[in-house]
């Protein structure tokens, strides 16, 4: 089966250690959530699958091979970060022509997205004059617009409205479908449980538990998915 | 990516700002010096002071604004070493064009000597490439903007004033004693005031900074500058953790 495998992961900066030896399978076709609290490694985590930063030891495998074998690995990789920052006097037309160029797609295909987000009146105006729920829709646009097989999020849904999000979640749920392996983080538990079929929790650096969603439930002994997660917070 | 990078920068107001400020000092010392010698002899004193501060603090501003950006780029399937060479190259050709093209244009409408004027850009923008560059390597480097500017503001004050202010002190002191040679090495090492005793050579005003160096020593320590700043931040670029 296509999975990601996270394998004895352990980043240490300076005298932290941000992530303990993390291990875990997100496999493909399925969503997989990675939450915990503030500080728990959760965005170093995803940066390290992501070639952002390097891990001191361990593996980011795909299929059984190392991520870092697959050339221009980043061509397996669709990538939301959690806040869109993109030059403010380049157009979303613009910007989306990079990100084109760069991965040899066609144009048309992010702009039948950006019309599901309603984007096509701020197409060609610059990024610096839009709000951060439209560059949100941007970033959503050149995530989901990639032929990616990994699809990282990184809180996706902050700053969309309600239309958005909806819209936001049916094509999550699309790629699904289509077989990529989804590895989203989010704070929002009712997020989680609308959308995730697996759950990876984080504190300080530690995987606390990594299995699908009846694991979970049997685990903690609650009724819902938010209240197994909420049963980790302590709270 | 080097096109969209140079859009971005040419719609950008503060670049113009910047130009507008050298295009006013160039036109206000052309306008109230007594001859185009004394003119370029003041333009060389300012350009030498504002350049450096500017190119570097410009530099690492751009460089902290666009720091997310990177990362997103460096999510796609384009090399680090791509990624850098289209950003750094582009503030490098905006900060120089916004120095070169006002000051080099209003030094031809004045009709001031063509060899010393030619030499102020050239020496000029060539000290804006390694500051621009050094202020890339800062902003690299140093995760805290204000840290890293207040860095940059240090090495500029250094570079610019207190090297100078030492070099003359040593001058004066020690006189009488054989340190040209050490002074030489001195100027040389230091791109601002390498640019400084090359146009006081061409101006005849050695007596302020009695060293000589040979002109082409003064641009191949220039490009030594330039090609030992942008490896280190070429280097830095490709193992930064973001």
């Amino acid at each position: 089966m296509t999975k990601l495998s996270l394998v004895q992961v352990r980043k240490t900066y300076r005298a932290v250690c941000a992530l303990h030896d993390v291990s875990f399978e997100a496999p493909a076709g399925q969503v997989t959530a990675l939450v915990g609290p503030n500080a728990s490694g959760k965005t170093t985590l995803m940066k390290i699958i992501l070639g952002l930063v390097r891990a001191d030891r361990g593996a980011i495998l795909w299929e059984e091979r190392p991520l870092a074998d697959y050339g221009r690995f980043q061509r397996l990789l669709g990538y939301m970060p959690q806040i869109p920052n993109f030059p403010v006097y380049l157009t979303p037309a613009e910007v989306t022509r990079i990100v084109a160029q760069l991965r040899g797609h066609r144009l048309a295909g992010f702009e039948h997205l950006a019309e599901s987000f309603r984007l096509a009146p701020f197409w060609h105006r610059p990024i610096g004059k839009l709000s951060l729920g439209t560059r949100q829709k941007l970033s959503a646009v050149l995530a989901l617009g990639v032929e990616a097989q990994i699809l990282i999020l990184d809180e996706p849904t902050v700053g969309f409205d309600p239309a958005a999000a909806v819209v936001f979640r049916r094509l999550v749920a699309r790629k699904k479908e289509e077989g990529a392996t989804v590895l989203f983080v989010s704070h929002l538990v009712q997020e989680v449980e609308s959308i995730a079929d697996r759950v990876v929790f984080l504190e300080e650096g530690r995987v606390r538990f990594a299995g699908s969603r009846p694991e979970l439930q049997a685990r903690t002994g609650a009724r819902s998915l938010e209240e197994a997660v909420l049963s980790f917070y302590d709270c | 990516m080097l096109t969209y990078e140079l859009r971005n920068l040419a719609r950008s107001r503060w670049i113009y700002g910047y130009a507008g400020v050298f295009w006013a000092a160039s036109f206000l010392t052309f306008s109230f010096a007594e001859g185009a010698e004394q003119a370029l002899l003041s333009l060389t004193h300012w350009n030498l002071l504002a350049v450096p501060l500017v190119s570097a603090i410009g530099a690492a501003n751009a460089v902290y604004g666009r720091r997310r950006f990177d990362e997103f780029l460096l999510t796609q399937p384009v090399s680090r070493s791509a990624v850098f060479f289209s950003s750094a190259g582009a503030l490098v050709l905006g900060l120089v064009s916004a120095f070169a093209l006002p000051v080099g244009g209003l030094c031809l409408l004045a009709e001031s000597p063509g060899g010393v004027s030619a030499r102020m850009v050239a020496g000029g923008s060539a000290v804006a490439a390694v500051f621009v560059m050094l202020g890339t390597a800062v902003g690299l480097a140093v995760e805290d903007r204000a840290r890293g500017l207040g860095l940059l503001l240090l090495i500029w004050i250094i570079a610019s004033v207190v090297y100078d202010a030492l070099l003359l002190y040593a001058i004066a002191m020690l006189e009488d004693y054989p340190i040209e040679p050490f002074l030489t090495v001195a100027v040389w090492v230091n791109p601002v005031d390498a640019v400084r005793l090359l146009l006081y050579q061409d101006l005849g005003l050695r007596f302020l900074l009695p060293v000589t160096l040979p002109e082409w020593s003064v641009w191949a320590g220039l490009a030594g500058w330039l090609g030992a700043v942008s490896l280190c931040t070429w280097l830095m670029a490709l193992r930064k953790d973001y």
